[in-house]
């Protein structure tokens, strides 16, 4: 299994660049490891998505390095490439896997329970074998203390942190002054440049659903295409369209020191310790060293900022998804009415599946029974999009992940995603045919 | 085996043409892949799924192991085609059309007084390692974690299985801790067990007092009540009985072994002057009374209509349901009762009889 030759072209006529889908390229050079990585595949020997996603992505194939290695399909050459990466990395890979065993042996040995152990430990395990190979005579005891200072780290010990230093009332005046002085700032500030125009956008949401450059996004976010569409946010009641606020303009937040998961506000009426809270809560902690003090300075700043986000590549993500949402809103009249982008057509494809889909599933359909709460929220999808789509930002920007080009349609896709397999979700408990579990659960 | 493939609106259908999409819901397989929503008729016998594909950058990792290098190449240039289908990765198809199988019996199996309920927790535990075995393929990054969750009370009913069963079911025991333990999910132990699904059915029910003076039946639409609960091959009876210038109306509706349902309700008579009964499980049935007016024993025989129901489930009558679909879907499950390629939930079923 090594010529690019056993591969299906994806073109066959472009006989120059032939094209390779990506994931079967990874997944074939992925079932030459065969056994040596179990932990990491799943029932088919594939590599599992947060193997993809914290292992061979980031740490073996790297595309941000490697542009060449990104996108849904590949030139031979790049293929090759690859396919050579992970061959190479076969050793490594092997000795995290065992590494990822050990780990899991010693979660259970210390009785932790908190957290998903792939989420938790993939990467570590892969730095671990980089370092030390695979697991020797020292095993238990490294693994033991890898696991300790994983569940130590955890966003949860910061956010206790935090509440301390919020429950400090010297220091809690201090960060109030910041408050009121970042949001005053943000009053006074005058749009400067014009919102991004209409065609702008859609050409944004239409090359997001294929690989390509991203000039579009790109050229979003060189204009400050979602700062200058932000400022529309303080008309009466438009925030409160969206579903990212109940007052009529966004108010400013509260500091705050306490907060529930089943039970959060809209995103622009959180505290500030709530989107901690909503970001950090049950995760990892950031990856950075970063300390109670700084983070929720931070939070702070970020609040006062267009879109209430840090990066302008946040804030356009945002507006594309204020847009390409529209597909799911029957009555509204965007672009989409006339000239959907493939966005659109895409989200509003996947929202109209949901109704065969939970036919087939013995699952009601036209809610005149459901409870109230759930016909809401499945009335109220674009809302309940938006909020998702911002958590999802928000909680990105708190990890450093700014969003690129490529991760676009991952995003604004998956966000829809998760909305409908939530309210399926909800369906089922409501029908007395499930629990509401960490999956069903995401703080949105 | 050729399947044909047609692109409209950006969307490519990849058919057999032996399903159809339009089908009953009772007659649909599904598994929701990546960019596509593969579905067939879980009775067919099929070889492949058809295919909707909405967004063929998202399937390409996984249309030409299900496929074929010829008909996912197709399906990209939007040609309108017969190809044949030449899978590159056969056990990837057979755990597609095994896992959309499993959803299919959680939802639809016909359990009735001959045909005998499958254990949803062994269902559930079966689907768990079914999406373990496609997740690469699966639209929901977390279908595992989530089809954990529904398996969480599992061990128990796999530790009940029958000795000729028992070694297959201490290894899906085995497999379902595993991937509990990858995602941190906690099982709970042998000794809690569903409360509702091993309760018996209470109390022999009331004798009907007084004369019948009109009875009929009326057909149950699969639709309309959920999984399991409703006899899927019984029909809901009413009558009225007259006693003392009072008229009754009974509603019973055959209850599958062991099922409670507390939402069950029987409309009888036109709509504008419908009779609303509740029904509750009694000995083997759902049944209801309700005290109605003496007119209603005078309706005419077109108004004396019964639509038999969980609200939550439907709120307005629909179409009847063949009976020729729904015979299909009940000789299919006395089948698989007994094969051998059949589920664990499924020959646990059977052997119990």
């Amino acid at each position: 299994m090594s010529a690019p030759a056993e591969l299906t072209p994806a073109s066959p006529d472009v006989a120059v660049a032939a094209l390779y889908p990506r994931a079967q390229v990874i997944a074939q050079a992925w079932q030459e490891l065969g056994d040596d990585v179990a932990p990491f595949s799943n029932g088919s020997g594939r590599p599992l998505a947060r193997t993809m996603k914290l292992i061979l992505d980031p740490l073996v194939i790297r595309p941000v390095q490697n542009p060449g290695l990104a996108g849904g399909a590949l030139t031979a050459a790049a293929a090759d490439e690859l396919r050579d990466r992970i061959r190479s990395a076969r050793d490594e890979l092997a000795a995290a896997s065992a590494w990822f065993l050990e780990l899991k042996a010693a979660r259970k040995r210390l009785r932790i329970t908190d957290g998903n152990p792939q989420e938790k430990y993939f990467q570590r395990c892969y730095e671990l074998a980089r370092r030390a190979g695979a697991p020797s005579a020292d095993a238990d005891a490294v693994a033991t203390e890898v696991v300790s200072e994983i569940a130590q780290a955890s966003g949860d010990s910061l956010l206790a942190q935090v509440r301390l230093l919020l429950r400090d009332d010297e220091k809690s005046a201090r960060l109030e002054v910041e408050l009121t002085e970042a949001w005053s700032r943000r009053h006074s500030r005058t749009p400067g440049t014009p919102p991004p125009s209409r065609d702008a956008i859609a050409d944004a949401l239409d090359a997001c659903t294929q690989a390509g450059p991203g000039v579009a996004f790109a050229a979003l976010v060189a204009t400050d295409a979602g700062t200058s569409a932000a400022s529309s946010l303080d008309d009466d009641g438009a925030a409160r369209t969206l579903g990212l606020t109940r007052n009529t303009v966004p108010p400013v937040p509260a500091l705050g020191e306490t907060a529930s998961k089943r039970d959060l506000p809209l995103p622009f009426d959180r505290s500030i310790f709530e989107r901690l809270f909503a970001a950090l809560s049950g995760g990892a902690a950031p990856d950075l060293a970063v300390d109670a003090q700084s983070l929720v300075e931070e939070e702070i700043l970020r609040s006062a900022r267009g879109w209430e986000l840090g990066e302008e590549e946040s804030r356009v993500a945002l507006i594309l998804g204020v847009e390409a949402s529209r597909a799911l809103d029957a009555s509204d009249t965007g672009i989409d009415s006339l000239h959907p982008t493939a966005a659109h057509r895409q989200l509003a494809a996947r929202w109209r599946r949901e109704a065969y889909v939970r036919r087939a599933l013995r699952l009601p359909v036209e809610l005149g029974g459901v409870p109230a709460s759930v016909v809401a929220d499945v009335r109220d999808v674009r809302r309940g999009y938006l909020r998702r789509l911002w958590v999802r930002l928000h909680g990105r920007e708190l990890r450093e992940q700014t969003i690129a080009a490529d991760d676009l349609w991952d995003l604004l896709d998956g966000v829809l995603r998760s909305v409908v397999m939530d309210q399926r979700q909800r369906l089922k408990v409501a029908m007395g045919r499930g629990a509401l579990g960490p999956a069903g659960s995401e703080a949105a | 085996m050729s399947t044909l493939i047609r692109v409209r609106d950006g969307v490519a259908h990849i058919s057999s043409g032996t399903g159809d999409p339009e089908g009953p819901p009772f007659l649909t397989a599904i598994v929701e892949a990546a960019g596509a929503l593969l579905h067939w008729d879980p009775t067919a016998g099929v070889g492949s799924p058809d295919a909707h594909i909405d967004d063929l950058t998202a399937a390409a990792g996984w249309l030409s192991d299900v496929y074929g290098p010829a008909v996912a190449a197709a399906a990209r240039d939007g040609e309108e085609t017969a190809v044949a289908v030449d899978p590159r990765d056969p056990h990837v198809v057979d755990a597609v059309l095994r896992l959309g199988h499993l959803s299919w019996a959680r939802a639809w199996w016909p359990a009735g007084a001959r045909i005998p309920a499958l254990d949803p927790a062994l269902l559930a535990a079966e689907i768990t390692v079914a999406s373990h075995a496609v997740s690469h393929l699966l639209d929901d990054e977390d279908a595992v974690e989530r089809a954990l969750e529904d398996a969480a009370d599992a061990a128990a009913a796999l530790a009940e299985l029958p000795a000729v069963l028992a070694e297959e079911g201490a290894e899906l025991s085995a497999a379902l801790s595993d991937l509990a333990d990858d995602h941190g999910v906690a099982l709970l132990p042998v000794s809690t067990r569903r409360a509702e699904w091993a309760l018996a059915a209470g109390g022999a029910g009331s004798a009907p007092v007084g004369i019948e003076v009109a009875s009929g039946t009326a057909p149950i639409r699969w639709a309309d009540v959920p999984a399991q609960t409703v006899d899927a091959e019984g029909e809901a009876r009413w009558s009225l009985r007259q006693q003392g210038g009072a008229t009754t109306l009974r509603v019973e509706v055959p209850a599958v072994d062991g099922a409670t349902a507390d939402a069950l309700r029987a409309r009888f008579g036109p709509e504008d002057a419908a009779v609303e009964v509740t029904l509750a499980r009694v000995a083997d049935r759902f049944e209801g009374d309700a005290e109605v007016a003496a007119s209603v024993s005078f309706l005419p025989a077109h108004e004396r209509t019964l639509w038999v129901r969980d609200p939550r489930w439907a709120s307005s009558p629909g179409a009847p349901e063949s009976a020729d679909d729904k015979e299909r879907a009940l000789q299919f499950a006395r089948i698989r009762l007994h094969a051998p390629h059949a589920s664990l939930a499924e020959r646990a079923a059977g052997a119990a009889r």
